[in-house]
């Protein structure tokens, strides 16, 4: 009995750690993007193949732990009819399915606009072309979103809202 | 009432929130410097100085949330003789004292060797220097040991031994 109490304690735990590792990158993000482009406008591919490594090998492992731990808490917990499960389960399948279906794309494309405006800028000043400049933008619009909703996300499984 | 939660429930929201967007970046480092140093070495300078610029602008004001709604709860809760709240007031201190003494001036001395390292490359294989390869030995080393100890506290909240 100890022991079955410690076991989905020891899962918890795990939940939450891989959530802190899947995204909490993400909010470094801006960051990056602030310091690359202010500071060394050259190693922005760079930073977009960064980003692509990232999510195959931080966040797609984390978010299918964080998953894999979520369901069994659900089910030893006899949870899954409530708002927060519900909520957290509809989420981590969002940002999945951002994560494959409009991250990587998105983010190999920029590198290699980046990549071909560097070249067209020579050794002078980097101009990145309109076309970059939208694409990025428009993914930093859309991590801000994904951010924000693993806030909330958070704010619902710690006050278990619904239970 | 979906929405109603107690002010302790809030502020450990408030709590582990801080505690995603304090550590969840530092899991990444040792991928986005892999990454850079096989694809492109170019990209080394900037990354150490987006290490120390995420310290600073990150992981300490997120990190002073994390104590200050640690020590809300820790009141609130009367939990101040509880184990996991000293481990946690403890790991707070250390993780701080590490960022600002250890990690951020090894990061500024690393950008400043590979700086050098980088004059004159023109591509082809990069060879870094010793006091490149110093400078992160040292951030691995606290680094890693940074994470493991947030992960290790992350756990010792949960299971409250």
């Amino acid at each position: 009995m100890v022991l079955a109490v410690m076991f989905w304690e020891v899962v918890l735990a795990v939940h939450i750690a891989a959530i802190v590792i899947a995204f909490g990158v993400t909010f470094a993000y801006p960051v990056m993007y602030a310091v690359g482009i202010k500071r060394e406008p050259r190693t922005m591919p760079g930073f977009h193949r960064i980003q692509d490594y990232v999510g195959k090998f931080v966040i797609s492992p984390f978010l299918a732990l964080a998953l894999l731990a979520g369901i069994y808490l659900a089910s030893h917990l006899h949870q899954w009819s409530t708002f927060y499960v519900q909520w957290g389960l509809a989420v981590i399948v969002v940002l999945g399915g951002l994560g494959g279906a409009y991250f990587a794309p998105r983010e190999r494309k920029l590198g290699e606009l980046a990549e071909r405006d560097l070249a067209a800028s020579g050794d002078g000043e980097v101009k990145f072309s309109e076309e970059y400049t939208a694409l990025r933008k428009q993914v930093e619009l859309v991590g801000y979103v994904s951010s924000a909703l693993v806030l909330v996300t958070i704010y619902f499984m710690t006050v278990h809202t619904g239970a | 009432m979906l929405l109603a939660a107690s002010a302790y429930e809030l502020v450990l929201a408030l709590h582990i929130m801080a505690v995603v967007i304090a550590f969840g970046w530092t899991f990444m480092l040792p991928v986005a410097f892999a990454v850079a140093a096989k694809a492109d070495p170019r990209t080394l300078p900037v990354l150490h100085r987006i290490e120390y610029t995420s310290e600073r602008l990150l992981l300490n004001p997120a990190l002073t949330v994390v104590v200050g709604a640690g020590i809300f709860m820790a009141i609130d809760g009367h939990l101040f003789g509880e184990f996991f709240v000293q481990w946690g007031i403890g790991a707070a201190i250390v993780i701080g004292y590490l960022a600002g003494s250890v990690l951020i001036p090894a990061a500024k001395r690393a950008e400043a060797a590979v700086l050098r390292d980088l004059e004159g490359f023109a591509g082809g294989e990069f060879v870094a220097s010793e006091d490149y390869r110093a400078a992160t030995r040292r951030l691995t080393l606290y680094g890693s040991a940074t994470s493991l100890l947030a992960l290790a506290t992350i756990a010792i909240m949960v299971l409250k031994p």
